[in-house]
C-alpha cells in the first residue's frame, strides 16, 4: 500500500513538473502538539516540543503574479515522546495572495499517509501465553487529513522568485487512531522554514 | 520478497533522480551539501529529544522480596495460585494478591513487573493504587474533622473562591459531604477529551488542582437519581483537596503523609505528581491501540497527585491501612468510620460512602474500601466486615478503557472474591 501512495506521488510530481509555471524546494522544522483543532494553535508556544523536519517540493499552476495556486509534496517526521514518531508523506494544494511586494498569506488542504510508531514498547502475547516484545520497526498505517494557513516572505524584494521564508499553522487529523472508540488524534503544528526556486519557465524564456 | 525488494529499489533510484537538482541546486546557494545539512538537523533533533526525555517511571529493579511467609500452608493456596496463575495465561501482565481471613495471611505474585526487563512482579513491588487515594484522602478528611480543622457538613464556598465555583456547574451550595459521597453531579476532568489530549500532549505533566479545573470549567453537570443520587467524578475529590488545603493552610500531600502514611509505617507508599516514585514501581500496560498488543504507559499520568488518583503502594502497606482503619480502628474514631459509611447508590453494585466505597453487594458477602482503576494499573483493597477477610491486589494493566483483556480482569476480580468467600 504504502509503496503504491510513494510511486503514485511521484509520478503525479512528474506530471506537475511538466505543466507547472516554476518549482520550489523546501525544508521546515516544525514543532507538534496533540490539541484541539485550530483551537489548540496557541498551545505550539507554551506547551511541549515535538520537534519534527519537512521537506517539500512546491509546483506553481497558474501565471497570475497576485495569487497563486501551489500544489506540494510534503515528506517529513516528528517525534512525540512516550506516545509515537509520524513519518508522513501528503500531497497538498494552497491557494496563497500576495500582500505586498514581500508578503503573502495563504491556506491550504492535503491529504496523505502517515506512518506511526508506537513511542513506547509494544508486546503481544503468544500462544503460550508469554509476551513477546514486538519490534519498534513496526509501525501502523493511519491516513491523514490536513488544514493550512500560510504565510511566506520574499527575501529579494519584487523578485517572487527569490528565496522565501515561510510559517505555516497545520492542523492534522491522524486515523484511525484506536480502533473502536478513538476514530482521530488531532495534531496541531507549527512550521518554520525556507524555500528555493527551482526552475521558471519565466526565467527559461 | 525479490518482488518486493525490486520494488523498493525502483522507488529509491526514482526518489534520488527526482531530488539530485535540489542537492545541487541547495549546494550552490547555501554553500553546505544537502547531506550536510539533514546531518546537522537531524543532530539538532535528537539532542532536543534526548533533552526533553526525563522519564516519570524507570526501568523496574529486581527486589529481593523477603518476608515471613506462611501463604503454602493455608489451605486455599492452590487456590489462589490458580486464580492467578490463570488469568495470567489470560495475558493480565502481573498481579500481586494479599489476603487476610482466620486462617492466616496469604501473600502471592505472578507474571512481570517489568516485560521488556523480564522482571517478575513480586508482592514487594510497588504499583499504582489509582482511586484508592480517594480512600486515603478521605480518611484524612476525618482525621482532620476529629482535629476540629474542617467540617464534613461544611459547604465547598467556605473554602474554595466563588470565582472558580461559578464556573464549575453544579458546585453551587455543595458541601464537603456530597463532594465524598460523589452526589454533586460535577463534571468528571477524567472523562474530558481535551484533557486526554493535553495527557497525551504532555505524558509525564505534573499537574496542579487549577490547571485541571480548567477541563471541568463550563461542562454540564450530571443528571442525578437517574436512577441513583450518587455519579463518580474524581473531579469531587480534587475539590476535596482543595477544600483541606484551604482549611489547613497547608498542602494535602504533606498531612497525607504526616497523619496517614507516616504513623502507619506505609514506608512503601508514594504519592505521584507530589512525590518521586521508586524503581521499585512496576511498570503499567494498556492495549491502547486496541488491537490486542499491550503498550507500556507507565508514562501517561493522568493527573495523579490531586486527590484522586497518584498514589503507588503494595499490597503490605495497603493491608496496614485497611486493617488499622476498620479493624483495628486506630486511626479514627467509630464516629467517624460511621459517618464514613454513609452510602449513596451510584451502580447496581456501586455505593460511594465518604471516601469509601460499598461493592459486591451480590456476593455472598460485600466489601468496603475502594478500587482503584488508571491507564495502566488497576487495584482494589476491601475488607468484607461479615467474614472479617480483607483482600488487597494489584494488576499492571489499565481497564478504564476497551480492550480485549478488560472482561479478562473483571472476570479475575470476581472469581477471586468467589475463592475468598467460598
Amino acid at each position: 500500500m504504502r509503496y503504491k501512495i510513494i510511486t503514485l506521488l511521484i509520478i503525479v510530481s512528474f506530471a506537475l513538473n511538466a505543466i507547472s509555471q516554476n518549482t520550489r524546494f523546501g525544508v521546515s522544522f516544525s514543532n507538534n502538539v496533540t490539541s484541539f483543532p485550530v483551537l489548540g494553535y496557541q498551545q505550539l508556544f507554551y506547551s511541549q516540543f515535538h520537534p519534527g523536519i519537512d521537506c517539500f517540493k512546491s509546483w506553481k499552476l497558474n501565471k497570475n503574479e497576485k495569487s497563486s495556486v501551489e500544489a506540494q509534496i510534503i515528506a517529513g517526521f516528528f517525534y512525540h515522546r512516550f506516545v509515537q514518531t509520524v513519518i508522513r508523506i501528503y500531497p497538498s494544494i494552497s491557494y496563497s495572495r500576495k500582500l505586498n511586494k514581500r508578503f503573502y498569506l495563504g491556506a491550504g488542504l492535503g491529504a496523505g499517509y502517515a506512518m506511526a510508531f508506537v513511542g513506547n514498547d509494544v508486546f503481544k502475547l503468544n500462544s503460550e501465553g508469554v509476551y513477546e516484545k514486538k519490534s519498534s520497526l513496526k509501525g501502523r498505517s493511519q491516513y491523514i487529513v490536513n488544514f493550512e494557513i500560510k504565510g511566506s516572505y520574499n527575501l529579494k524584494k519584487d523578485e517572487p522568485d527569490s528565496k522565501k521564508l515561510f510559517f505555516a499553522f497545520k492542523t492534522f487529523v491522524q486515523g484511525i487512531f484506536v480502533p473502536g472508540y478513538v476514530p482521530v488524534l488531532p495534531v496541531n503544528s507549527l512550521f518554520v522554514g525556507i524555500s528555493i526556486p527551482l526552475k521558471s519557465k519565466e526565467n527559461e524564456k | 520478497m525479490k518482488n518486493k525488494k525490486s520494488e523498493s529499489t525502483v522507488i529509491l533510484n526514482l526518489f534520488q533522480h527526482l531530488i539530485y537538482p535540489f542537492k545541487q541546486r541547495f549546494r550552490n546557494k547555501f554553500g553546505m551539501t544537502f547531506n550536510s545539512f539533514l546531518f546537522l538537523s537531524t543532530v539538532i533533533l535528537l539532542l532536543a529529544i534526548i533533552t526533553s526525555c526525563k522519564k516519570n517511571i524507570e526501568a523496574t529493579k529486581q527486589l529481593d522480596c523477603n518476608f515471613i511467609d506462611s501463604s503454602s500452608t493455608l489451605p486455599k493456596n492452590n487456590i489462589y495460585k490458580g486464580v492467578i496463575d490463570k488469568y495470567i495465561k489470560k495475558g493480565l501482565p502481573g498481579i500481586s494478591v494479599l489476603v487476610t481471613d482466620s486462617n492466616g495471611t496469604w501473600v502471592g505474585a505472578s507474571g512481570y513487573a517489568d516485560i521488556k526487563n523480564g522482571v517478575k512482579f513480586t508482592p514487594c513491588h510497588i504499583s499504582k493504587a489509582a482511586s484508592i487515594t480517594k480512600l486515603l484522602v478521605g480518611t484524612l478528611l476525618f482525621k482532620l474533622q476529629e482535629e476540629g480543622k474542617i467540617n464534613a457538613d461544611d459547604k465547598i464556598s467556605k473554602y474554595i473562591d466563588k470565582s472558580i465555583l461559578d464556573r464549575i456547574d453544579g458546585a453551587d451550595g455543595r458541601t464537603i459531604k456530597q463532594l465524598m459521597t460523589h452526589t454533586t453531579g460535577i463534571f468528571d476532568v477524567i472523562t474530558s477529551s481535551g484533557f486526554y489530549l493535553a495527557v497525551l500532549n504532555n505524558p509525564n505533566k505534573r499537574w496542579t488542582q487549577m490547571e485541571l479545573l480548567k477541563y471541568v470549567y463550563g461542562q454540564k453537570s450530571y443528571a442525578l437519581n437517574n436512577p441513583y443520587p450518587a455519579h463518580y467524578s474524581s473531579t469531587n475529590t480534587l475539590l476535596l483537596s482543595m477544600c483541606i488545603e484551604k482549611a489547613t493552610g497547608e498542602k494535602h500531600e504533606k498531612l497525607l503523609r504526616e497523619k496517614v502514611l507516616t504513623p502507619l509505617g506505609m514506608n512503601d507508599t508514594y504519592y505521584q505528581g507530589r512525590e518521586d516514585v521508586p524503581t521499585s514501581a512496576a511498570q503499567g500496560y494498556f492495549d491502547l491501540y486496541n488491537n490486542g498488543e499491550i503498550v507500556n504507559v507507565s508514562n501517561l499520568i493522568t493527573g495523579s497527585g490531586n486527590g484522586y488518583g497518584g498514589i503507588y503502594s503494595n499490597v503490605f502497606d495497603l493491608q496496614k491501612f485497611i486493617k488499622a482503619l476498620l479493624i483495628d480502628k486506630t486511626i479514627l474514631s467509630q464516629a467517624s468510620l460511621d459517618q464514613m459509611q454513609t452510602y449513596a447508590q451510584e451502580k447496581d453494585d456501586f455505593f460511594c460512602g465518604m471516601g469509601i466505597i460499598k461493592k459486591f453487594t451480590k456476593k455472598p458477602n460485600y466489601g468496603i474500601g475502594h478500587t482503584g482503576r488508571d491507564l495502566g494499573y488497576v487495584a482494589d483493597l476491601f475488607y468484607f466486615p461479615e467474614r472479617n477477610i480483607t483482600m488487597v491486589f494489584f494488576v499492571n494493566y489499565g481497564t478504564n478503557g476497551e480492550s480485549s483483556l478488560k472482561q479478562v480482569f473483571f472476570d479475575f476480580e470476581s472469581e477471586l472474591v468467589d475463592k475468598i468467600l467460598e
